[in-house]
């Protein structure tokens, strides 16, 4: 937990007849971070193998076909499981003979619900074109007039006054008889004569003419209407006998469809995962990081699929001098239970944790819930919180992780709701079993102080062990390092003490200061203590190095600053309280405003109007500001003591070719 | 007013006035009158304000069309500037004069996929607006038919003229009428944000956009009228509304004119005056052109404290740009300019540096 995955890193060199069984091994255990041998020596000298680009592209064009039938019939996503593995060079065939039957089977329908769609669509638009002209038009009358030439359609109303210009100097005459989608429908008159320049008048105004089928140009405008609506109802028996086979056909290929689409997909990333790996003469090599527990596994697998034909190399990080020379970063699995899992994100937003520096994941969702909690603390706000990341839980499977931690600030909230005795702000309903927050505002900032010198003292403490896992020694002995921390305890120890039994004695002043003295000497003077007492290095050359004096001003000002911050960064704590406090305060504002309307008229009803949207208004403003204050005070009061950061997440299998997918 | 108009305006003016003084000088155009090719402009252009935008371009390359969109990428760095300096409503505006550029680059694109080009080789032709842009431009150049690009810029001014002009492209089979419509739309669009704008910026603005509406107007006419043989009655339906000096009845009037001097005989007495010199057609858009910068130069004298004076200062660096690409382009094809007195005499008289400079 505090540590992240183990890892190994494995190199693997098989011949080139097993590598597609290889590969889709490594896709099966998906745990596997590859690492691009393009980008590593052998790969720079052009060892590196390629993938069968014909190939891939046969699978993206199934996979675009797949894709639109499992539209085309409205088959729902679901959880796929494959048997077995995918080797694409054989699957193709399979996909082939497979998808050409499918075919034969979706296309007339899809094919037919489409034309469908479109013929109705069509008849609807010319039906609407229609309604707007009176229903005792015959316009094939109107086409048998010997001297007028007309024309009905539709322009932008903007272009009206300038057709109408356009026109002044012919006879004519334009009847606006409606407005469709921000354009007039018109019909324009002109005299045969000026047909010509009728026509360029209305080519120039984006006239879009009024498409009627010249066998239906018959009988009145009314006629024609009931003619559209006899085939619109046509259409949509056709529709509906189509729809049915639709649906039939999603019952019996939809797990089909869904099932090829992921071996679609699996075999396309192997194909691409190829690009990683190397090639010398009839040999592929593979090289990753695999968690140490799922190596001998892997191998034996390995060895099955290849008869044991494989060289199988396995090397640990501390034998690599790549990783001692800080070359190489070995990626960082986390390695949390499933309810801290969630926070692995936040944490990511910092920065990702170097291999051998302490995996805050947990310290951050402990911490994090708990301030969350002291500043959210109401069983009826922490309820619906709860009820909120349950729904995003089951209802929106990408977010699941956000309706995990929001279940988890909920249960906190009920907590310390259940701790303060405050049921959506009502303080008389339940018992407090601690305190209530706004009857003892001076204890509550002590308890949030003392939260404070907790997580600093947190922070300094895990600062320690990563300097010594990361061999930082001469750290310790600076302000950042244990004389920094021994120096905040003292001030804790003596605040402390003068908190519970009064001033220090004089003795006590004594051992203080004298302490302090000596921890800030240890602190200014860290670097040519280091280098005389554990480098070894000569008194003369250590005191007489050009800048000497100006390292120690620098240290000493350094010192100051870290001390300085280790106290703010306490005190920072404070706005746990406060932020209690405004809680407490807003329910006392809310309650305030439905007293004041409840003595108007029909008050009960916005009296409780008020709680309703005064409670929704709390809880989502103030958990939103509640949860930037927890953050900021995670990242900048507690991360920023020991977190250096700068490590390469773990990538799996998959999402290390969708990455390179995206790059190509 | 005057006061709101100094708190609002203050540092925009001293940013406009700041920039102004990087716009070339008579002396600058003399001197890259005298240039012999292509690589000397360059080498005239890297001392002066454009250097930036000429040291971003390809080693060793100097073909006309990317020498002329690294300009047009210094002018999108004016827009970027005084678009942060100006009140929200006038930023309109200036975006809305942005759009054009966008037009232009939604033409292209059309024209492009009319003609088949892949996108990777369209990107090259285009404005490079940045961020300034309003079009989905990745989605665009993967569009392969027109109607698929015409729903990629749904969210935009452009849509709907786009899909009333639709069924005239399909009738014609020429892309003009799509054209017109993104040509139009914009215009429209401009006149649109001049009426949103504070009392105070309003008039001025107002003139401003108004001669530029004129100015298009006219060289449209005299283009499809005697290069495209359009007939007058569709002419008259591309005119853009709003113009400040010609309105749709007196352009109505300009559309079926039968020949240049009744075009001119027709045309109000300062635009009479403008192109008195006008002997043929294609010499009405240069003249024009001329007009509308000693205009612009004018806003220099007049109000200050208003959003004209940037529109002012931007359109005049847009017609510098322009101007610098004529020259560009006589340069590459192997013509000297001497050649070309009339050119000459155009480039080494531009009327710069607002109305110190000019000489009606």
């Amino acid at each position: 937990m505090f540590k992240p995955e183990k890892l190994v890193r494995i190199t693997i060199q098989v011949p080139a007849r097993f590598i597609s069984a290889v590969t889709a091994v490594l896709a099966g255990f998906r745990l596997l971070h590859l690492i691009r041998i393009s980008e590593t020596h052998p790969g720079h000298w052009g060892y590196v193998s390629e993938t069968d680009v014909d190939l891939l592209t046969e699978f993206d064009d199934f996979l675009n076909e797949i894709e639109s039938f499992l539209k085309a019939l409205q088959v729902p996503p679901q959880a796929v499981d494959l048997n077995g593995p995918i080797i694409p060079e054989k699957e193709i065939f399979r996909l082939r003979e497979r998808v050409t039957e499918v075919r034969r089977e979706v296309k007339p329908v899809s094919g037919g619900l489409a034309d469908a769609r479109q013929a109705m669509a069509g008849e609807k638009t010319l039906c609407e074109k229609l309604n707007f002209l009176p229903a005792d038009i015959d316009l094939a009358r109107l086409d048998q007039c010997r001297f007028v030439h007309w024309r009905i359609g539709l322009i932008p109303l903007q272009g009206l006054e300038k057709l109408d210009e356009s026109l002044s100097e012919v006879h004519h005459a334009l009847i606006h008889i409606g407005t469709l989608e921000q354009r007039a429908v018109v019909v324009a008159f002109g005299l045969r004569a000026d047909r010509s320049v009728l026509e360029n008048a209305l080519k120039g105004a984006f006239f879009e003419t009024i498409d009627i089928p010249g066998q239906e140009v018959s009988g009145t405008v009314g006629e024609m209407i009931a003619g559209i609506h006899s085939r619109m109802a046509t259409l949509n028996r056709q529709f509906e006998s189509l729809e049915q086979k639709r649906e039939g056909l999603q019952k019996k290929l939809g797990a089909e469809l869904l099932t090829l689409r992921e071996k679609i997909i699996t075999a396309h990333n192997i194909l691409s995962a190829r690009r990683f790996f190397g090639k010398i003469k009839g040999t592929h090599v593979i090289s990753g990081w695999i968690p140490v527990r799922l190596c001998d596994t892997l191998r034996k697998e390995l060895e099955k699929t290849t008869e044991g034909q494989l060289i199988f190399e396995t090397v640990s990080p501390e034998d690599l001098v790549e990783v001692r020379r800080g070359i190489v970063n070995i990626p960082i699995l986390f390695n949390n239970p499933l309810l801290i899992r969630p926070f692995e994100k936040l944490t990511g937003l910092y920065g990702t944790p170097r291999y051998r520096e302490v995996e805050p994941t947990l310290f951050f969702a402990l911490s994090f819930l708990l301030m969350f909690g002291m500043m959210f603390g109401d069983v009826g706000h922490g309820a619906i919180l709860f009820a909120m990341g349950y729904f995003v839980f089951r209802r929106f499977y990408t977010y699941m992780d956000y309706g995990i931690i929001l279940m988890e600030c909920g249960f906190f909230a009920v907590l310390f709701g259940f701790l303060y005795g405050s049921l959506f702000g009502l303080e008389d309903v339940l018992p407090a079993l601690w305190f209530r927050p706004m009857d003892d505002i001076p204890y509550f900032m002590k308890v949030v102080l003392g939260l404070g010198a907790v997580l600093v003292s947190l922070g300094l403490v895990l600062n320690l062990i990563n300097s010594l896992r990361l061999k930082e020694y001469e750290r310790l002995l600076s302000a950042s390092g244990l004389a920094g921390a021994l120096f905040y305890w003292l001030l804790v120890g003596a605040g402390l003490k003068y908190v519970f039994s009064g001033p220090l004695l004089q003795a006590e002043w004594s051992v203080f200061w004298g302490s302090a003295a000596i921890l800030l000497a240890v602190m200014i003077f860290h670097r040519p203590f280091y280098r005389l007492l554990i480098a070894g290095e000569p008194f003369a050359k250590v005191i007489g190095e050009k800048g000497f004096f100006t390292g120690i001003a620098e240290s000493a000002v350094a010192s100051l600053d870290d001390l300085m911050r280790y106290l703010t960064h306490t005190v920072s704590f404070i706005r746990v309280a406060a932020f209690a406090l405004a809680h407490a305060a807003l329910f006392a504002a809310v309650f305030a405003i439905a007293d004041l309307v409840a003595h108007a008229k029909g008050g009960t009803l916005f009296y409780w109007l008020v709680l309703i949207i005064g409670n929704g208004i709390i809880i989502l403003l103030e958990g939103l500001v509640v949860s930037i204050q927890v953050i900021r005070l995670e990242y900048y009061e507690f991360f920023s003591k020991f977190f250096r950061g700068g490590g390469e997440t773990f990538r799996s299998f998959d999402q290390e070719i969708r990455t390179r997918e995206r790059e190509l | 007013m005057m006061m709101t108009g100094v708190f609002q305006y203050s540092f925009a003016h001293a940013k406009t006035r700041a920039l102004r003084g990087g716009l070339l000088k008579p002396e600058d155009w003399r001197l890259l009158s005298r240039c012999q090719s292509v690589a000397e402009v360059l080498r005239f252009l890297s001392g002066t304000p454009y250097a930036v935008a000429i040291s971003r371009l390809p080693q060793g390359k100097s073909d006309v069309g990317l020498i002329s969109l690294a300009l047009y990428s210094d002018l999108f760095s004016d827009y970027a500037k005084l678009l942060k300096a100006v009140p929200a409503k006038s930023a309109d505006l200036l975006t809305a004069l942005l759009w054009r550029y966008d037009a232009e680059n939604l033409k292209t694109v059309l024209r492009g996929i009319r003609q088949a080009e892949p996108g990777s080789g369209m990107r090259f032709l285009l404005y490079d607006m940045k961020r300034l842009s309003h079009l989905p431009m990745t989605a665009l150049l993967r569009a392969q038919r027109i109607p698929e690009a015409i729903a990629c810029v749904r969210a935009t001014i452009f849509y709907t003229p786009l899909v009333h002009a639709l069924p005239q492209f399909k009738a014609r089979g020429r892309l003009f009428p799509l054209e017109m419509a993104v040509d139009t739309a914009t215009f429209r669009h401009l006149a649109e944000c001049v009426k949103a704008l504070a009392r105070r910026d309003r008039k001025g603005a107002d003139d401003i956009i108004g001669e530029l509406i004129d100015v298009e107007n006219l060289c449209w006419l005299a283009r499809f009228r005697h290069y495209y043989g359009l007939s007058p009655e569709e002419i008259i339906n591309y005119i853009l509304p709003g113009g400040r000096l010609l309105g749709i009845r007196r352009l109505a009037g300009l559309a079926r004119s039968l020949d240049l001097a009744s075009f001119l005989g027709a045309l109000p007495l300062p635009y009479r005056n403008a192109l008195a010199s006008v002997t043929d057609w294609p010499e009405i858009s240069p003249l024009c052109k001329r007009r509308f910068v000693i205009q612009l130069g004018k806003v220099f004298t007049q109000a200050l404290f208003q959003i004209r004076l940037q529109m002012a200062y931007l359109l005049l660096k847009e017609m510098e740009i322009e101007r610098l690409e004529g020259l560009l382009s006589i340069l590459q094809m192997g013509l000297n300019m001497a050649a070309f007195p009339e050119r000459l005499a155009e480039l080494s008289s531009f009327p710069v540096r607002g109305g110190a400079h000019v000489q009606a």
